[in-house]
């Protein structure tokens, strides 16, 4: 086979790779975003603290953060809280008692946290110092 | 010399195999919109407050002196609290988040391609309704800096004792000299967007038909605003009738009666 054969060959190969990388292009932007699916990323994501994506906060809230990410198993830089409002539970139990369980029936300061991790929303409810934390 | 242009041939052929279209430093993953030309226009949907109105415009006209990109406000469709996104463009959003650490976060949706399909900003007014934050330069800078992370920008800088850039992407305690984007920033986004492709993941519509489209469960009726406009009233101002359009023919009426005249009164001038 002579040289003039090999280079039309790599010639046609590389013609071929040109549309395939375009068809493979087009083909993964038809399958649009899916409007449910959870955001690829975030500019929270692993913010240093003291950023404007990563300000002090209340210890309830660093609780909650670290318990979702022990309980999903990611990187407590991947957390991202979505809110943290103030709230006031009902009971000891944060208003989330288990059957059969005995709740001290005071009013107990706390926060609800809203968070996102690994595309899943998880919302938690909290006493004061993010010493209880529930899922609700 | 045959021999030659067979190894050009084989380097030619491995480097189509392997191409690589964004060489950024300050790009965030190498994420862009997929666009068949340049300049291009991202729609930004206002689903904001009218107080948050000014700084919206001053960064659309900011990232809008880019020779790649333009920017143009839309109204938004969405419940600022959820601020869910639409396909295509970028929903801008504020609302009393609580405090959960950021003054402001965006977040994109990037498809198996890398390119970015869908955007969202939102700004946490909790933090912005107090001292120190509620300042024309805080407001300025967070609004520019989450935005341009929605064109694929990252940070320039996350030191925040250094000298400041003069940069809103720069992470920085003094917002005052980082209210806009510098020179450098214009440069990233040239390099970014040098390429282009073969398709779009732009909105080429103020909606895309059959999703992205507001949702009946979007609609927070505990706000006036989300109400829509009114199309009735009582003869004694007591009662009216809003109607908000979901798009796609899609309407949600707000029936309301009055608690008394000032109210009525007062929300038939908002």
């Amino acid at each position: 086979m002579n040289m003039k054969v090999i280079a039309i060959i790599f010639a046609l190969i590389a013609v071929g790779m040109i549309f395939w990388y375009l068809e493979e292009i087009r083909s993964r932007d038809s399958n649009r975003g899916n409007y449910d699916s959870p955001p690829t990323a975030t500019s929270a994501d692993n913010a240093p603290l003291g950023s404007i994506h990563n300000l002090p906060v209340p210890e309830a809230v660093i609780q909650a953060k670290i318990y979702a990410a022990t309980n999903v198993g990611i990187e407590l830089g991947k957390i991202i809280v979505l809110t943290a409002y103030e709230k006031n539970w009902p009971d000891g139990c944060l208003g989330l008692a288990r059957a059969d369980e005995f709740c001290t029936q005071v009013v107990t300061p706390g926060w609800e946290i809203t968070v996102q991790a690994k595309g899943e929303t998880h919302i938690y409810r909290t006493n004061g110092d993010g010493s209880v934390i529930r899922e609700q | 010399m045959k021999r030659k242009v067979l190894y050009l041939l084989v380097v030619f052929a491995l480097v189509l195999g392997t191409v690589s279209v964004v060489d950024a430093n300050h790009s965030w993953g190498s994420y862009h919109w997929a666009r068949t030309a340049n300049p291009f226009t991202l729609k930004l949907g206002d689903n904001l407050s009218p107080s948050w109105d000014p700084f919206l415009r001053t960064t659309s006209n900011d990232w809008s002196l880019s020779s790649v990109i333009n920017t143009t406000i839309i109204g938004g469709l969405k419940n600022a609290r959820t601020c869910k996104p639409t396909l295509g463009r970028a929903e801008i959003c504020n609302y009393k988040y609580g405090r959960n650490g950021w003054l402001g976060i965006a977040s994109i949706w990037v498809n198996g391609g890398g390119h970015i399909t869908q955007g969202i900003v939102k700004v946490n007014d909790t933090y912005f309704n107090s001292a120190p934050y509620n300042t024309t330069a805080w407001k300025n800078l967070v609004m520019c800096q989450e935005v341009g992370h929605i064109f694929g920008l990252d940070h320039q800088d996350e030191d925040f004792n250094n000298l400041p850039l003069g940069t809103c992407m720069d992470y920085t305690n003094d917002p005052i000299p980082n209210q806009h984007p510098n020179a450098h920033d214009y440069e990233m986004l040239e390099g970014i967007y040098t390429h282009l492709d073969t398709t779009t993941t732009l909105s080429q519509t103020s909606t895309f038909p059959g999703r992205g489209v507001l949702e009946p469960r979007d609609v927070n009726l505990d706000e006036i605003r989300e109400w829509g406009k009114q199309i009735k009233k009582s003869s004694n101002r007591r009662s009216s009738m809003y109607e908000k359009d979901l798009g796609r023919g899609d309407r949600v009426f707000t029936f309301v009666v009055w608690a008394d005249q000032e109210a009525s009164t007062d929300n038939r001038e908002r």
